[in-house]
């Protein structure tokens, strides 16, 4: 161990003081001793260790095992002066490695100490964290980088503070956002941020607490102010404050809103396709599969990649599917048109069309993989027009031309009229298409046909502008090619492409990349000389001019000014101010001081000091320009103050700066940028060249050169995205961004900053392969791809159009997006408003969007168009990801087959008649709905053959079946027999024919199929069957004689009570009469009589009101009115009533509880129910002496009311039918009532929700129990 | 004074039932065959009670009692419904319309005047 090194530091200490004074002084931040003897052998002090992270003993101690790791460069060991002994420390300043691999700079103050013979053999250092120290011309180049990524175009710097309070933002910042500064400052970074995004924010700021100084990604939506959202792929870096924990988080980021939203989109797109898509690799293997795999064919992704195609293919279709892949992976060439069956997880097959095509990108087969199952007789003409989608697609927005030289006459392709707007009846030569182009063009453009038609297989792609006949100016891509061998030529050829938009971008971009302005000004200074002789002695032997008037020694060349001017400094920059002059004394290098002075009238200036030192024979000798720089320096304390997030910017964001020095063929970099190639930080390049050959050769490498050209003699800015290799060999994607600086003759300049940008150009590299895959693949799909977005206020438009959705409605893009409702005027009127039906329906449920409609091509032609768009809620719009596809053949054929497919499942159904198969190679069973209605199991059950003859009845009807089938799976022999079924719900014995043949292949038995019929109507009542019209006439006559009834018996209760009404209005004058009869026996005689008709009115009126009731509970015309009863006080109150009522002189005996409760009920059913019981009770119980009881009881969920009678009882034959209509039991012919009461007391229970049961005994009595629940 | 009673029903043989056992329960009744008529009658007479049918022609009981009522020296004038409707919503109905009462037929005739006496100021 090393601790040795420690015990000797001990001695140090005891010996002299210095060195107890010295650790004090210096070693802030811990020490280490080095033994030299053994350089690989140190002691770290723990404090130290501490500081670079090493926080636990046990990380303490293996940092013991390999001190030397702490230091960047180990080397740095070595060059350490081994003359510095206690009283002469020597600084320097060490790049320390951090635990967690990070590096930073301290000031380490080093001693060395002798052994006993006087040689050294310990070095002690000590160490205090350095303040941030830029080199001056590193801090140019930083300037540089700072206001480069200030004004940058591309990447948004924000610092926030611990609560997420923005306290710094960049111009390009608010420029994007749309915000200004003080609507942005102080407020909270949340604000903007989408709700769906604040967890991943709170999360990664959470994460920049845990782990300062270490940047983390997090992809955040944030709305501009204007309201729409921006998403940006962000890299959020807690800075730490000098106890290292995070005080402000630093954020980065760009904006990727495009690339989200295409990738997110084109995925929506392709997962509404009904075509599959899947990519296979070199060895047959799925390597792609398009996520609507899993709708179509039931797959889960994971199932499907990494498997072989052909596994999914069918065995008989194996070969031809073999020949297609193997010939397209083999000879790269596509395949068309290869039908083959493809299997979905159910077993089931598919018959598909299967187009391939090879991606450009990785050589993979992309299949393109319709189900054609339904439009087989369809798709000769399916293909056809997808061969003409095809090669239109290709073509768009490229037109070509030929030139014949011999008569100057142009031929001219469709596309290219329209890019100059120029009609059919244009016809094109030399001299009348040249006026098109403007003169730099036109010159351009002559000069290259002219080069043409001399030169051999001459090939020219050049950019040109040009004003359209509809005097709008154009950007071209014109290629002009021949394909002579000879001298001269006979015919050149090419293409004009419209790059106008994409040129537009690219010149506003270099417009907007504004030049730097931002260069510290150096107003006239001084020249001066400065002598520094061995001894110590200096002077100033020049001075050009008395820029410091303050030393009011004007002119003087002695020692005194020299002190005196010395004396002038700033005591916190006089140290520095030595150090640097003897530094430069010793290395030789350039100085470049900047220091405070004190005026005689007490104000501090700033001056700078640059000088280029000169080794004289016993001095040296500075050559140097003195300026005031006060003003720049508070400009720069300005920038000074953001230098700390530039420092933190660069290392994020990865930026580096670099600079040539024009007049001295220097370069400079800053350690970012070193880095980024490879190079030692001490290194440097040897010049420009050096510099350029670090760009991969080719394209790169050229671009940067001439750029670097341009840039020396004109001035001319670049910001290029190039490939540089690094010394260690590896390939990286850099930005690059360069401008000039000639302002200062004397420092001709140009600069710039550096920029990883190497993962997200792969980022980007890997997501434009992607797109091109997609893009690629829809191509291919038949049919269109459109973006649909219908706004709240009721506008809509088309963001997004495939080629192949324009070709379906053969309408132009332009046209759409100027008139997005010209498609109304396509789509025909019949099916508008169900198009349009459908469409708000989606909009307001977010359901998937179907449409199928009609639309008039340009031609006049009908077709049809299917449609299925996911819909997408977005702030004031809905935004449709739709499929449209050209459904006509299919439409035709559906309507067709809807027709007979109806009418078949209609037969079916009446004839009871269902279809069953076997697949004999997977044993796979197959019933059709009809098979499972009549054996009752659910429509979504799935049969095996062993479960399906386990249904037939045991015995016979099960042995037959079994022979039958199993003789026909053997060698095809066709069966017909009519057995037993027993149903699985109801056990119900059915008969039923089962028919059954054999389908071949290959001379096997492949598939048994059949017939299943339900015969049962036959067997049991041959009449019966006959005709199931007869029932239905039979049900409609049923239906009308109900209607009859109910109007009758609703008339009839009315009509009834006015007569009735007559009678016993006569009954009762009849009896006011009858008073007056003198002879008592006839008036007691009449009097019975006029009792009997008033008892029978009476009877007959309850009658009616009882058919009424029931006849409109039946209907289900009684109202429930619910309302809170205090059941006990109504009880008691009813028997009240009832006793009062009704003349018999047994009283109702109640039996209630103590406790009242309140039930949800309706009163008035209630009333009616318990009337009828306690009546009945009554009635049947004449004669006995003890009255019926009336009980309540409260259980947990209900309450029982009971009304007992110790009446006759009913019989038990009775007691099943009792609540029928009309029903009375046996024993009560000769009581009065209609068979009503009860059946109505039921309906009503049932209405309350309730249940009515009873026991009975005859002779013994009855107990009616009514269950009703206390909430209703 | 006998208790003025004016009694409206379309139905001559009830109306002449109802009459003759009023008067025997001594009431002063006034026929009328429907709402018009009565309203016509209650123009130029004062009566203590109305006792009217529902379903009859050109006025029906329930536009009659709501004419009434519209009036405002007829606002609490006793009114009795006697109807062959024998349902609740009837009953509410009629009650809702401002009747003091809604007899069914079929009605006992101690049974009508025990309610005229009941309604009676």
């Amino acid at each position: 161990m090393t601790s040795y090194l420690k015990n000797d530091l001990y001695q140090y200490m005891k010996r002299d003081e210095q060195v107890f004074d010295f650790i004090e002084n210096t070693a802030l931040d811990g020490f280490w001793v080095w033994d030299l003897e053994k350089t690989a052998l140190g002691w770290i002090n723990p404090t130290f260790a501490n500081t670079l992270g090493y926080t636990s003993p046990t990380e303490y101690a293996n940092l013991m095992q390999k001190c030397s790791y702490v230091f960047e460069d180990e080397s740095i060991l070595n060059t350490i002066p081994t003359t510095h002994f206690i009283n002469d420390p020597f600084s320097l300043q060490i790049s320390y490695r951090h635990k967690d691999g990070t590096t930073s700079l301290m000031n380490c103050s080093c001693v060395v100490f002798n052994d006993s013979e006087g040689k050294a053999n310990r070095l002690l250092g000590t160490n205090k964290v350095a303040e941030s120290k830029v080199k001056p011309h590193e801090l140019s180049v930083l300037e540089a980088v700072g206001s480069g990524v200030k004004n940058s175009g591309a990447i948004y710097i924000l610092k926030t503070d611990v609560l997420g309070n923005y306290i710094y933002s960049n111009d390009y910042f608010y420029e994007v956002f749309g915000f200004a500064p003080h609507e942005i400052l102080g407020t909270n970074a949340l604000d903007s941020i989408i709700p769906e995004d604040h967890a991943a924010c709170r999360e990664t700021v959470v994460k920049c607490f845990m782990y300062p100084k270490t940047p983390f990604k997090v992809v955040l939506s944030k709305r501009h102010k204007k309201g729409h959202i921006i998403t940006n792929q962000w890299e959020f870096t807690g800075l730490p404050d000098a106890d290292g924990k995070t005080f402000e988080i630093l954020c980065i980021g760009y904006n990727v809103s495009e690339k989200v939203k295409t990738e997110n989109d084109l995925s929506i797109l392709v997962a509404n396709m009904t075509d599959l898509l899947i990519s296979v690799d070199y060895f047959g293997n799925i390597s792609y599969a398009s996520p609507n795999i899993t709708a179509l064919y039931y797959y889960d992704l994971e199932e499907i990649i990494g498997k072989a195609y052909l596994d999914f293919v069918h065995p008989d279709d194996i070969e031809i599917g073999i020949n297609a892949v193997k010939q397209s992976l083999a000879t790269k060439i596509p395949f068309k048109n290869v039908e083959v069956r493809l299997k979905r997880k159910d077993g089931t097959y598919v018959w598909t069309n299967t187009n391939s095509s090879i991606n450009p990108l990785n050589n993979e087969t992309i299949l393109v993989i319709n189900d054609i199952s339904d439009k087989v007789e369809s798709l000769n003409e399916l293909k056809q027009t997808k061969e003409l989608l095809e090669e239109v697609s290709e073509v768009s927005n490229v037109g070509g031309w030929e030139y014949f030289p011999s008569d100057k006459s142009f031929f001219w392709s469709g596309i290219t009229r329209k890019i100059f707007g120029l009609n059919q009846d244009f016809v094109p030569n030399l001299n009348k298409i040249l006026p098109f182009f403007k003169p730099e063009s036109k010159a351009k453009f002559l000069s290259a046909i002219k080069k043409a038609v001399k030169t051999k297989n001459f090939a020219a792609d050049l950019e040109m502008e040009i004003i359209t006949a509809q005097q709008q100016e154009l950007w071209l891509r014109v290629i002009i090619k021949n394909n002579s061998t000879d001298e001269v030529c006979h015919r050149i050829y090419g293409t004009f492409q419209d790059i106008d938009q994409l040129k537009k971008a690219e010149l506003a971009r270099e417009a907007s990349s504004l030049m730097l302005k931002q260069i510290a000004k150096q107003v006239p200074g001084m020249l001066y000389q400065f002598q520094l002789f061995d001894d110590g002695r200096s002077f100033f032997p020049f001075v050009s001019r008395d820029i410091i008037k303050t030393a009011d020694n004007s002119n003087s060349k002695n020692e005194e000014i020299t002190k005196g001017l010395f004396k002038l400094i700033h005591p916190d920059d006089a140290p520095m101010v030595m150090q640097e002059i003897k530094k430069s004394f010793h290395s030789l290098t350039l100085t470049d001081i900047e220091f405070r002075i004190f005026t005689l009238s007490g104000k501090v200036r700033w001056l700078k000091a640059i000088s280029t030192p000169e080794r004289l024979k016993d001095s040296v000798i500075w050559h140097g320009y003195m300026s005031d720089i006060t003003e720049r320096k508070i400009v720069e304390q300005e920038l000074r103050r953001t230098k700390n997030y530039l420092q933190e910017t660069t290392q994020v964001a990865r930026i580096g700066g670099w600079e040539i020095d024009l007049n001295t063929n220097t370069v400079y970099l800053s350690e970012l940028t070193k880095e980024m190639h490879g190079i030692d930080k001490n290194e440097y390049m040897d010049g420009i060249d050096d510099g350029i050959n670090f760009y991969k050769e080719g394209r790169s490498r050229e671009m940067m050169r001439e750029a670097l050209e341009k840039l020396i003699k004109y001035e001319t800015p670049f910001d290029l995205e190039l490939q540089i290799i690094t010394l260690q060999g590896k390939e990286m994607w850099i930005r690059a961004i360069g401008k000039a600086d000639f302002s200062d003759p004397n420092r001709k300049r140009v600069y710039g900053t550096f920029q990883d940008i190497d993962q997200r150009k792969r980022a980007e590299i890997e997501t434009e392969k992607a797109n091109q895959l997609l893009k690629h693949l829809s191509k291919q799909v038949p049919g269109g791809l459109c973006q649909y977005q219908y706004y709240d206020d009721g506008h809509f438009d088309f963001p997004y159009m495939s080629e192949g959705f324009l070709n379906l409605f053969q309408i132009q893009k332009e046209e759409i997006i100027e008139n997005p409702r010209i498609i109304y005027d396509r789509i025909h009127p019949d099916d508008l408003p169900l198009y349009h039906q459908s469409l708000i329906e989606s909009y307001h449920n977010l359901t998937i969007w179907h449409s199928n409609f009609r639309i008039f091509l340009p031609s006049g032609e009908i077709r049809w168009i299917g449609n299925e768009s996911s819909p997408e809620r977005l702030e004031n719009r809905v935004i449709w990801h739709g499929y449209f596809s050209d459904i006509t053949d299919a439409k035709n054929a559906e309507v067709q087959l809807t027709r007979t497919r109806d009418l078949l499942e209609e037969t079916n159904r009446v004839a009871r008649v269902g279809g069953w198969s076997i697949d004999i190679p997977n044993n796979k069973v197959y019933w059709s709905k009809i098979v499972k209605e009549i054996i009752e199991v659910p429509n979504d059950f799935e049969p095996s053959l062993e479960f399906g003859l386990s249904l037939y009845k045991e015995g016979y009807s099960r042995y037959i079946v079994t022979e039958a089938v199993n003789k026909c799976v053997e060698d095809g022999t066709p069966f017909e027999v009519e057995v037993q079924v027993v149903s699985t719900e109801t056990k119900e014995e059915i008969w039923v024919k089962v028919i059954g043949k054999a389908e071949y292949e290959n001379g096997k038995v492949k598939r048994v199929y059949g017939i299943f019929q339900d015969i049962n109507q036959s067997k049991i009542a041959e009449e019966n069957k006959k005709n199931l019209q007869a029932l239905e006439v039979l049900l409609v006559k049923e239906r009308q004689l109900n209607l009859l009834k109910s109007r009758f018996i609703s008339l009839a209760s009315h009509e009834f009570r006015t007569p009735l009404a007559s009678i016993l209005g006569s009954t009762d004058l009849l009896e006011l009469y009858a008073e007056n009869i003198e002879n008592t026996a006839i008036k007691n005689k009449m009097q019975e009589h006029l009792n009997h008709i008033i008892s029978k009115v009476d009877r007959l009126t309850g009658m009616v009101s009882d058919i009424l009731t029931l006849e409109k509970t039946a209907e289900g015309k009684t109202t429930l009115e619910l309302k809170a009863v205090k059941i006990v006080a109504f009880l008691q109150k009813l028997a009240q009533e009832y006793d009062l009522h009704h003349r018999d002189k047994r009283k109702l005996v109640l039996i209630l509880p103590a406790e009242e409760k309140e039930v949800l009920s309706d009163e008035s059913l209630l009333l009616h129910i318990l009337n009828n019981l306690i009546s009945n009770a009554f009635k049947y119980s004449r004669g006995v002496e003890n009255g019926p009881e009336l009980q309540l009881e409260y259980f947990e969920k209900s309450f029982i009311i009971s009304v007992k009678d110790y009446g006759m009882g009913i019989p038990a034959k009775d007691q099943k039918q009792l609540f029928e209509t009309f029903y009375r039991a046996s024993n009560v012919i000769s009581t009065e009532g209609t068979g009503l009461g009860l059946s109505i007391a039921k309906e009503f229970t049932l209405k309350l929700g309730g249940e009515i049961s009873f026991e009975s005994a005859e002779g013994k009595g009855s107990i009616f129990r009514l269950e009703l629940p206390y909430n209703n | 004074m006998k208790p003025k009673i004016l009694f409206v029903e379309d139905d001559i043989v009830l109306r002449n039932n109802y009459v003759e056992i009023l008067e025997l329960y001594n009431f002063t009744v006034i026929p009328a065959e429907d709402g018009q008529e009565a309203y016509e009658i209650l123009q130029h007479e004062n009566v203590d009670v109305i006792v009217s049918d529902i379903r009859m022609p050109r006025m029906n009981g329930l536009a009659f009692l709501k004419t009434v009522r519209s009036e405002s020296k007829w606002e609490d004038l006793p009114f009795i419904l006697l109807s062959a409707h024998a349902e609740n919503v009837d009953y509410e109905n009629g009650i809702k319309s401002g009747a003091n009462d809604y007899l069914t037929k079929p009605i006992r005739g101690k049974d009508l005047v025990n309610a005229i006496q009941n309604v009676l100021p």
